[in-house]
């Protein structure tokens, strides 16, 4: 009965029982302890991004937006003005009509963000996103959405991720980012593993609370999983390879990264040091319960089921081509959200369209490259957040995480841009000299990198992650009484 | 008139080539299964709340009636359990199975419309056969439980005695439903008092025991088999002696052997395995988390000098390694060539 309710509100755009998908999740979790794997067509379950008949999905898209828009000019106070001011007419959308309700700017929220919450909704949970862009943004989600987003969590725990009981995960994310822990922990323990939250806290810490055995029965002897932010990561990788940690003293099985930009040479690292496979999702407060999951290839399809994807040229507002540069600009759909509506919101994250269809196992699902960086002018599409980062994290020498910027070069902000980039020690030719070789192969456009031995002579770098270091009254050693 | 015995050997004889094949169909085929869901006690009550409640529904509605509700249902039933079969047997299932089901069902209906009532009980006996097959597979592979299956024998015993005992239910069922095509038994003679037995009891007299081969092995398996046939037979020479005349509820003896025969398992094995664990060919059910390397823990001895506050790694029963941690202990323990990951705990 429960998946059947399931089923009519989405087919009708109403109300979801949270306790419908809670069941759904439930039977999962014992279908696994029953049978060691799910039935046939698992893929069809909420939020596994089944394949559906594509004239079926446009009709279930075309319907979505407009219920969502429906609902988000009924309910909130910014897109009833704005609505009123363009005169349009929500039921009437179509979704060729749908550039011309306006892309809804990131400061619209973070200026005002009661404007976009539902009169017919409940605010429980004030989500705070970590604001490394100097203000943080806040999202309102009612009891409905977190316990309907808890369960789908906990489905895509049981199946992507491969959670059993006998697994263990640390979460090792900022303590304050409440929704994020509450879904990892909920998720988890509904799966019947185990949650640990380790917090941002010195990454010495956290290695060795990683390679602590448990030694609680019935499950395995360390933690299994670790979900944490790629700054994070690469700090862990830094202080993992400095004092001599090796895969052996882990009991690591998978990596989740999120929130920040993963680049490849900080996988193979993070790989080699803790013996596990490392994924990087695509995972953004404003548009939850929405999402992307990396293919074999490499790209990051994103669901249809939640929500609706475009990618438009951050300067111009128009579609972007196959190949060229966009901003991820997503509308998450009723019934999955049901508190803060937000129609086109530019999350500004930037991604790549690929060339050619993909003909991948997700293919009927949108794709684009994994996350490029943030937009934030010109600069950060004529080099990438993710090209510094391939080109830098693949130095062992350079502290991790990572502290660079890029300014404008001599020609201007149309040309090259120079790179400025912390370094332990001065003079660093022969990095410097490995840096501008792999830089001219990979064909970035840089006019020079510039090695900083002071972070306070370079220009201002990007706050990451890994910079909310929570504190904590053991130190790795102090206990040690030969240290005394 | 008294009963042929060799008739009622033949009985008995159906019933343990039903298991047989049933057993066979398990052991071969691999039925699809929903993405989620397992059988709960609320499945089982519906499931007894279906069998009670049918019989009074289909007594309100004409025979012919009751004859179409059961064609379709035995259609459908041989459609599903020859599908996976023909999938394993490398046919495209879906055409093949329905045509076969549809065939059967047709030809039954035929055979019955023309006047050939032998043509038309082989016909129901054989879609009976196939279906029963199919079900109880069904349910034993969808991870019915030996638990549920004594629950359900339980229950039905205490309405089989009811409906056929107490109350005339049972009775004015057959009368309605006898020698009509595709009535719920499995009939090898017709007329008044028909040699055969009632689909209930034949669906249970199988599915126990693949339920009891899933849940506790092989050995549990052909004691159940074994114990239905018995029962069968023993009921059979009671009509070939005269002791019995009329519709006996089976079920008034087979439910509590059913449910014996769980509990002695249950007790025997320390509980069921589960529907993995069976596929995997792993006995028994999953061992309880013994605790044994914390106890050894506890026990090892502990070097002299050890400064208060190190933390020790230990397995077998002795230090593996030591550290200021219980990470670096564990690495100590690594380097000090541990294969396996100790358990760690802190000198007080």
């Amino acid at each position: 009965m429960s998946q059947l309710r399931y089923g009519a509100a989405i087919l009708t755009n109403r109300r979801i029982r949270p306790g419908d998908l809670e069941r759904l999740a439930r039977d999962l979790v014992d279908t696994i302890a029953e049978f060691g794997e799910p039935g046939e067509d698992s893929a069809l379950l909420p939020g596994r991004a089944g394949q559906v008949d594509p004239q079926l999905r446009r009709e279930v898209t075309r319907r979505s937006l407009r219920a969502t828009a429906r609902t988000a000019v009924r309910h909130t106070a910014y897109y009833r003005r704005l609505f009123a001011e363009l005169d349009l007419d929500p039921a009437k959308l179509e979704p060729e009509d749908w550039s011309r309700v306006p892309v809804t700017p990131k400061q619209a929220l973070r200026a005002l963000p009661a404007a976009f919450v539902s009169a017919a909704a409940t605010p429980a949970l004030m989500a705070l996103t970590t604001g490394t862009s100097g203000t943080p943004t806040a999202v309102w989600f009612s009891r409905a959405e977190i316990e309907t987003a808890i369960a789908f969590s906990t489905i895509s725990a049981v199946l992507g991720l491969g959670l059993r009981p006998r697994h263990t995960v640390a979460y090792a994310g900022c303590s304050r980012a409440t929704l994020p822990l509450v879904y990892a922990e909920e998720s988890t323990t509904r799966a019947g593993a185990g949650f640990v939250q380790f917090g941002t806290v010195d990454p010495a810490l956290a290695l060795d609370r990683l390679a602590a055995p448990l030694g609680l029965p019935g499950r395995a002897p360390q933690i299994t999983h670790l979900t944490t932010s790629a700054s994070y990561l690469a700090a862990l990788v830094q202080e993992a390879e400095q004092q001599k940690w090796q895969r052996g003293d882990f009991g690591l099985e998978s990596v989740s990264v999120g929130g920040e930009v993963l680049s490849a040479p900080l996988r193979r690292r993070a790989e080699a040091v803790f013996g596990a496979a490392v994924d990087s999702a695509y995972l953004m407060t404003e548009i939850l319960p929405s999402g992307a999951s990396p293919c074999t290839e490499g790209h990051l399809h994103h669901t249809t089921e939640f929500g609706h994807l475009e990618v438009l040229d951050p300067v111009s507002g128009e579609p972007t081509a196959p190949g060229g540069i966009g901003i991820v600009v997503h509308t998450p759909y009723v019934p999955y959200r049901e508190c803060t509506l937000l129609l086109r919101y530019a999350t500004g994250d930037l991604v790549r369209l690929p060339d050619e269809p993909p003909d991948c196992e997700l293919a009927h699902l949108p794709a684009t490259s994994g996350i490029l960086g943030r937009w934030s002018g010109p600069l950060s599409t004529a080099v990438t957040t993710r090209e510094v980062l391939d080109l830098v994290e693949a130095e062992p020498e350079v502290p991790l995480p990572a502290r660079y910027a890029l300014t404008e070069g001599p020609e201007g902000p149309a040309g090259p841009a120079r790179l400025h980039l912390l370094v332990p020690r001065l003079p660093a030719t022969a990095l410097l000299g490995r840096l501008e070789v792999r830089a001219a192969a990979a064909g970035l456009r840089l006019s020079a990198i510039v090695p900083h031995e002071d972070r306070a002579t370079m220009p201002p770098t990007a706050p990451v992650r890994a910079d909310l270091r929570e504190h904590s009254f053991e130190a790795p050693g102090a206990t040690d009484p030969r240290r005394r | 008139m008294s009963v042929s015995p060799l008739t009622l050997t033949a009985l008995s004889a159906a019933v343990a080539v039903e298991i047989a094949v049933a057993a066979r169909y398990l052991a071969r085929v691999r039925m699809p299964r929903p993405p989620v869901g397992v059988y709960t006690g609320g499945d089982v009550a519906v499931l007894c709340a279906g069998v009670v409640v049918a019989p009074l529904l289909y007594a309100a509605l004409p025979g012919a009636a009751v004859s179409a509700v059961f064609g379709l249902v035995l259609c459908l039933a041989v459609q599903f359990t020859l599908a996976p079969l023909l999938t394993a047997a490398g046919l495209r299932a879906t055409p093949w199975s329905w045509g076969a089901a549809l065939a059967g069902t047709a030809a039954t209906a035929l055979a019955a419309l023309t006047g050939h009532p032998g043509g038309a009980r082989a016909g129901s006996g054989l879609l009976i056969a196939v279906a029963v097959v199919g079900v109880a597979n069904l349910w034993t592979q969808s991870g019915l439980r030996a638990g549920h299956t004594a629950a359900l024998a339980a229950a039905l015993t205490g309405y089989d005695l009811a409906a056929t005992t107490l109350t005339d239910t049972t009775a004015r069922f057959f009368t309605q439903v006898q020698d009509r095509p595709f009535a719920p038994v499995l009939a090898l003679t017709g007329g008044d008092r028909p040699v055969a037995v009632g689909l209930g009891d034949l669906l249970l007299l199988v599915l126990f025991p693949l339920v009891a081969a899933k849940a506790y092995g092989r050995a549990a398996a052909w004691s159940a088999a074994l114990a239905g046939v018995l029962v069968t037979s023993a009921v059979s020479t009671c009509f070939a002696l005269g002791v019995l005349s009329g519709g006996f509820p089976l079920l008034t003896a087979l439910g509590p052997l059913i449910v014996a025969q769980h509990l002695y398992w249950r007790r025997r094995s320390g509980g069921e395995r589960s529907t993995a664990r069976w596929r995997e060919g792993r006995p028994g059910p999953a061992p309880a988390p013994s605790g044994i390397e914390l106890a050894a823990a506890l026990a090892a001895p502990v070097p002299e000098g050890t400064p208060p506050g190190s933390w020790l790694a230990l397995g077998a029963g002795r230090v593996l390694g030591t550290g200021p941690t219980p990470g670096l202990a564990r690495r100590d323990a690594r380097r000090q060539g541990a294969d396996t990951t100790p358990t760690t705990a802190r000198m007080v």
